[in-house]
């Protein structure tokens, strides 16, 4: 009989515990991070540790990557007898989206890439730096300096095609108390004939992501 | 065998504490030569908030950075306050899918507020609020229409669908941004969604193009009741000082209109669904105290029987000894769960937060002039100078202003402290 009860004081014991530290252990923290973490490198055309639902790094990648093909082979912009004058920098370039944005790293990379690869078949214009460019050109004429090894031409280069472009988002959350959030990403590239008007080359790059954050935060 | 029994539960009772214990992730804290390097481009008058940005950790670094965002802007120190805020709001927006704080604290053995601090829904849109003004200052209409869409999208997570998304503030001035970007088309579309949403919102004139913003009164507070303190509450914050707000210039005199009240934006959020969790723990620790306290009762009912039989000499005393034991062990374990259980509400809050915002607009205004906070009986609270500034491109200009005195704040955040015994 007592050996009978010792028994039971066991199993209630034992499985209390199990019980209740388990489920406890289940909740166990990581540590990985706790004293902080040396910087290393990350690709960045692969999606990162710390991600969310808008653009990020891979995407800028990606899509610049696309559009510079695309463009390249586009007989209007790439396949001209004489390399066209092009603009592309942020300054119609517009974000309506919800996601706060530096746009210049989608323009940069864009006008960089494209300007590596086209091998003379395009030219670009850096029509931000035009101030610049006037107060050197002023000075040359002015003879406070001489005239440089390139020689002198009678305005700055007038330009036959800019880039725009619009990046847009729609956000949505589930109400079903699974605090799902998805956004939708919508990013246009047109190039404009500065003459006419005339879009002589569009693309898009779009994606859709869904996250949910922890229940802790909803 | 009475021995090991004991054994065994003293043993699950530690192995219960070690497992559940609540204590923070203990990093080396930073210098005083590390942290006067951070503080040095800092305002003066926001430096001891700054300080705690440094010194407490993960766990309230959004807090104090709102703290010394909206502090540094008061110190008209945009800088310092555009770098808060956007470190701030790189919290708010990480997705804490798998977060060792956020899953640590949805253990019943673990307030809330172990969490990392992001706020509640009213206080990340102010973060978003504070952060587009900032852009607007810049003259970058594009994040600012993107940071006061973001505000509006941190209010969708209401209970009552009437009051999910009903921050129209946020869409007013997101039409702002795109009217002073060249878009009147795009602003009509923000302006008729504030009008959905608040029939009396007043909104923007074609040709406006200066926008005045003000504020008064003190933050909403949170507080917790319940039997556990496991309940979020809402308190207005003061407003005993201005109720009503005229911007007076040379040329002109503008009402400031109604934008928003944080207290409404807090009080009509509804039950969040961590809520659901803290019902949970509640209910553990209440469940586990009532166990404790009737398998302690008759552990003493059963101990007292076998002593009669005992001395009576009829058989079956031991049986009751063990039985009592075993139930002892179990109360004293339930006990111990109940104890360690810790449903209480986060009710950290950003307490230089303002009660109300108002604001005006109007066509361009060249003129220095002041604004004029107004009590309720109509006397002049305090005045403070109105400075609108056009943009770097000059297609708008601002003026953003708070009722003066109403932002100081302790250097130490309320309710920040993670009490283990509480």
């Amino acid at each position: 009989m007592a050996r009978n009860a010792g028994k039971q004081v066991l199993f209630v014991a034992v499985s209390m515990a199990l019980l209740v530290a388990g489920g406890a252990s289940a909740q166990k923290r990581d540590k990985t991070y706790d004293k902080g973490m040396k910087a290393q490198e990350l690709d960045p055309s692969q999606r990162g540790p710390v991600s969310g639902v808008g653009i990020e790094s891979q995407d800028i990648i990606g899509m610049t990557d696309r559009m510079v093909r695309d463009m390249l082979s586009n007989p209007q912009l790439a396949g001209r007898a004489t390399a066209p004058r092009v603009i592309i920098d942020d300054q119609y370039f517009t974000n309506e989206s919800s996601q706060r944005l530096n746009k210049r790293i989608i323009t940069d990379r864009l006008r960089v890439n494209l300007n590596r690869a086209s091998n003379g078949r395009m030219n670009f214009i850096g029509r931000e730096y035009a101030s610049m460019v006037a107060q050197e050109r002023e000075l040359k004429r002015e003879g406070v300096t001489d005239v440089g090894t390139t020689g002198l031409t009678r305005a700055q280069a007038g330009v036959d095609f800019r880039l725009t472009g619009r990046i847009t988002s729609e956000d949505s959350a589930a109400q079903d108390g699974s605090g799902r959030i998805q956004r939708f990403n919508q990013i246009t590239f047109e190039m404009i004939d500065l003459e006419s008007g005339v879009i002589v080359w569009s693309n898009l790059y779009d994606f859709a992501r869904v996250a949910a954050d922890s229940v802790m935060y909803r | 065998m009475i021995r090991t029994s004991v054994t065994l539960v003293t043993a699950a009772c530690l192995a219960l504490v070690s497992t559940t214990a609540g204590a923070a992730p203990k990093a080396k804290p930073p210098t005083e030569e590390q942290i006067q390097a951070y503080l040095a481009d800092k305002p003066e008058a926001a430096r001891p908030l700054f300080r705690h940005v440094m010194l407490d950790g993960e766990r309230n670094k959004g807090l104090y950075l709102m703290r010394a965002g909206l502090a540094s802007m008061d110190a008209g120190d945009f800088r310092s306050a555009a770098g808060a805020f956007d470190e701030a709001l790189t919290r708010i927006e990480a997705i804490y899918a798998n977060n060792p704080s956020a899953i640590k604290a949805r253990s019943k053995y673990v307030k809330e507020a172990f969490k990392d601090f992001k706020g509640e829904g009213y206080e990340r849109s102010m973060a978003y609020y504070y952060r587009g003004v900032l852009y607007l200052y810049e003259g970058d209409y594009d994040n600012a229409r993107a940071s006061f869409m973001s505000g509006q999208l941190q209010d969708q997570w209401a209970e009552d669908a009437e009051y999910a998304s009903d921050f129209a503030l946020m869409d007013v001035l997101s039409g702002w941004a795109s009217q002073c970007a060249g878009d009147p088309g795009l602003a009509r579309d923000f302006y008729e969604k504030a009008r959905q949403k608040s029939a009396d919102i007043a909104i923007p004139a074609p040709g406006d193009r200066t926008l005045l913003l003000a504020e008064v009164g003190r933050s909403p507070q949170k507080w917790a009741d319940g039997k556990y303190q496991e309940n979020l509450r809402y308190r207005q914050g003061d407003m005993s000082g201005a109720a009503s707000i005229t911007f007076r210039l040379a040329d002109a005199e503008l009402s400031g209109r109604p934008g928003e009240s944080l207290y409404r934006q807090a009080a009509t959020r509804g039950g969040r669904e961590v809520d659901t969790i803290l019902a949970g723990k509640a209910s553990f620790k209440s469940t586990t105290a009532s166990v404790a306290s009737g398998t302690g009762q008759a552990a003493m009912i059963a101990m007292q029987t076998s002593n009669s039989l005992a001395a009576q000499n009829y058989g079956g005393a031991n049986s009751m000894a063990y039985a009592g034991l075993a139930l002892g062990a179990l109360s004293l374990f339930s006990a111990a769960a109940s104890a360690a259980a810790k449903p209480q509400a986060d009710i950290r809050y950003w307490d230089n937060l303002p009660e109300t915002l108002a604001f005006a607009t109007s066509p361009p205004i060249g003129t220095f002039g002041q604004i004029e906070f107004v009590s309720a009986t109509g006397g002049q609270v305090s005045t403070t100078l109105l400075e609108p500034r056009p943009d770097p491109r000059g297609a708008c200009s601002i003026a953003w202003s708070r009722e003066s005195g109403t932002y100081a704040v302790p250097d130490t955040a309320p309710n920040s402290e993670l009490k283990k015994k509480s």
